[in-house]
């Protein structure tokens, strides 16, 4: 059978870019493309002429050499316009056959060079090389372009986040000052004579009052961990301790709705736990409030275990009551902010809907997770798990403002200095102190506690942070270079955010107390204050 | 449809009736996305549906509203990074119709799942052009319409488009009878 040979026209078709060089290396013959855009005498022209052979290297150019490399890829630069040729040689007869095609890595390179997409033949995967490699590059340059928005989004979605916690930052403050009074009074108040009449409107003046100082700092939490302010304390502390203190703020709403509340520690759990016994309470306070909160009968009972692992103890909590439960379409929704399990529920039974989202992120910044199981009328199971740190035997157990359970007050009478500019809030801590039989001296600032300081001796000093002349930072500086260690100062503050605290402790104040300020609240300070002297007084 | 496609109806929209009616037609459409990847495979009925909210929103019908954007598509494409694609498929009217067969051939090799139109041009005389036209798809023969009138304007020629066979009313494809009348021959835009 006779093999196809093509025609001059379908070989001219095939291959373009063509060259026949004869026995004396010069252009016998152009493929159409080529012919196009070469010089119009090439033919006959030496192929040097025209052409540097790049590729192989070859100390000469002629016949016998490119006969030799007919296995070598061929690349021809050619000198009038910088085209490149990328292909091989064929020896056919008496002649060289170059074939091959444009090497260009960019569609934008064919114009200049005089050509089109038609001179490339329709089988040549180049041109359609040219065509994806465009399409890659746009989408590259659309998805640039679509990380830098996103980025620009970014960074105005942070910048929002900065605002918004300052706003609730100074709202907190606002917000408090006017409570501590409202709440404070209150206090004051219920501990007057009463007819039968006023004592209820008393409570609920009192009880809508806490109710708004946690809806504040439900928000604030929020707003603290979202910006990522939130910093977590590491201190020792007694995780029996926690669950107890926990336990005892919910047993009047439990014993009032008739729930039994109890509660275990395995006797694994070490004794002392390094982690932020206030933001594991506000755990359980909320796992246990949600408890008492949607059970209507039966009971709750809270367990405390977990094991060792890596970081020191990895607790594991669980809160099981028997309450109206939840569909898993809810169970779902749980831990999504501004979410309650039912949004009837948010009329129901009240609260922000942030209290789960709060302990969701609390258990994330402390290592670990939270999970809820539930059912429809059969109550419901929070789970939760915390990476915690061991004690030490080195380190001190109990140290921090916590103090160990079980210490007493020392019942003496304090002599109290109160540095307060706001006449209400004077009002409000003259009250509480003067039922606990202390005695107190008020003043507008903190150039007066200096003066004061000069003159008398206080047991302990109650300082507000902002005040005229001179703010309370300042003037425990002053104080702590002058007198040292004593006397015991107590920072009073409405401001509420992260860093506050720090604040105070840095400028050496010894313990920090939030307004709106509460009698428990007080007497737990006064409390940490007499177990820290106590060793030391006479 | 590729993103190419909804992102020429959003810019086409948006140069032309403001960010707001873009907005509006997008939430009558019910469509989420405000942002496409050309490379990106959306479903077909995602742009239908948007083509549809835009002749509401407009108070167009669907076939002028593909018309405008055929005639839009020619110029965005060629800005939107596509423009060294066209330049190389011809200088002339005649010469890039000829050529549109073999550029959809070939932009269907980096969108495997294009799905191209095949066309098919001839010369009737040396004024007139018939372009045959085969889609998968319904409904874009109004596209044609606009992509030549389009090409026109890029070509410096004035055309006129009649379409002689109607897919829709029966006939096996869509046929155009192009007139056709170059103003500076070989001038582009």
């Amino acid at each position: 059978m006779q093999r196809w040979q093509p025609s001059a026209a379908s070989f001219d078709r095939l291959f373009p870019f063509h060259l026949v060089l004869d026995r004396d290396c010069r252009l016998q013959q152009l493929g159409p493309s080529l012919e196009r855009i070469l010089p119009a005498d090439a033919l006959g022209c030496a192929l040097e002429d025209l052409f540097q052979v790049q590729r192989p290297r070859l100390e000469r150019v002629d016949f016998a050499t490119l006969l030799a490399r007919q296995q070598s890829l061929v690349f021809l630069r050619a000198r009038h316009s910088g085209l490149q040729l990328k292909g091989q040689m064929l020896a056919e007869a008496e002649v060289l056959v170059f074939v091959g095609s444009p090497w260009v890595t960019d569609l934008a390179e064919l114009r200049p060079l005089g050509l089109h997409l038609q001179d490339f033949a329709l089988h040549d995967p180049v041109s359609d090389y040219l065509v994806l490699l465009q399409t890659k590059n746009i989408t590259l340059a659309e998805l640039r372009q679509l990380n830098d928005d996103l980025q620009q989004a970014r960074d105005l979605a942070l910048e929002a986040s900065r605002s918004k916690s300052e706003f609730l930052a100074n709202m907190s403050h606002e917000i408090r000052t006017p409570l501590n009074a409202v709440i404070g009074l209150t206090d004051v108040l219920e501990e007057t004579p009463l007819d039968e009449q006023q004592r209820p409107l008393v409570e609920t003046i009192r009880s809508s009052g806490e109710i708004l100082l946690n809806v504040i700092n439900d928000i604030l939490d929020f707003s603290k961990v979202e910006a990522g302010q939130l910093v977590l304390e590491q201190r020792p502390f007694d995780p029996r301790v926690c669950l107890a203190e926990s336990l005892a703020m919910l047993e009047p709403q439990a014993i009032a709705k008739g729930l039994q509340l109890s509660g275990e520690v395995r006797a694994a759990v070490p004794d002392q736990l390094l982690g932020d016994s206030l933001r594991i309470r506000q755990i359980l306070l909320n796992l246990i409030g949600n408890a008492v909160k949607f059970t209507p009968q039966g009971d709750i009972t809270v367990e405390l275990g977990g094991q060792a692992s890596t970081e020191g103890w990895s607790l594991e909590g669980c809160v099981r009551d028997t309450g109206i439960g939840m569909t898993p379409e809810q169970v779902q929704k749980l831990f999504q902010p501004f979410q309650q399990g039912d949004s009837s529920n948010t009329r129901r039974f009240g609260g922000t809907g942030l209290g789960l989202a709060i302990c969701r992120r609390l258990c994330s910044l402390m290592g670990g997770s939270i999970e809820a199981e539930s059912r429809i009328g059969q109550g419901s199971t929070f789970r939760f798990c915390l990476q915690l740190g061991r004690v030490s035997e080195a380190m001190p157990h109990g140290s921090g403002l916590t103090p160990p359970p079980g210490t007493l007050p020392t019942g003496r009478s304090l002599h109290i200095l109160l540095a307060e500019d706001n006449p209400v809030n004077q009002r409000v801590i003259q009250a509480l102190v003067a039922r606990l039989d202390h005695r107190l001296t008020t003043v507008p600032n903190g150039r007066e506690v200096l003066r004061s300081l000069e003159g008398q001796q206080f047991d302990l000093v109650l300082m507000d942070v902002q005040m005229p002349e001179m703010d309370g930072l300042t003037a425990t500086r002053l104080l702590r270079q002058r007198y040292g260690a004593a006397p015991y100062v107590i920072a009073l503050t409405a401001r509420a955010m992260d860093g506050d605290r720090q604040e105070c402790l840095a400028a050496g104040m010894d313990d920090y107390l939030c307004k709106p300020l509460r009698r428990e609240d007080l007497l737990a300070a006064l409390e940490r204050y007499s177990h820290r002297r106590t060793p030391a007084s006479p | 449809m590729y993103g190419l496609v909804n992102k020429a109806i959003r810019d086409m929209v948006c140069s032309g009736f403001g960010e707001d009616t873009w907005q509006r037609i997008r939430a009558r459409a019910e469509v989420v996305e405000d942002r496409f990847l050309s490379m990106e495979s959306y479903p077909d009925d995602l742009t239908h549906r948007l083509v549809l909210a835009a002749s509401q929103e407009l108070g167009l019908t669907s076939a002028e509203i593909m018309e405008k954007f055929g005639e839009y598509w020619v110029r965005y494409t060629g800005q939107e990074g596509y423009g060294e694609m066209m330049a190389l498929a011809g200088d002339t009217l005649p010469e890039f119709l000829g050529n549109l067969d073999e550029l959809h051939a070939r932009v269907g090799v980096s969108f495997p799942q294009l799905q191209p139109p095949q066309f098919d041009c001839e010369a009737a005389d040396e004024q007139e052009l018939t372009l045959h036209y085969h889609s998968q798809r319904q409904g874009l023969a109004p596209m044609v319409i606009g992509l030549v009138q389009g090409l026109g304007d890029r070509f410096d020629t004035e055309v006129d488009v009649t379409q002689t066979a109607h897919r829709d009313a029966g006939a096996d494809h869509d046929i155009f009878r192009i007139r056709y009348q170059e103003h500076s021959p070989g001038a582009q835009n």
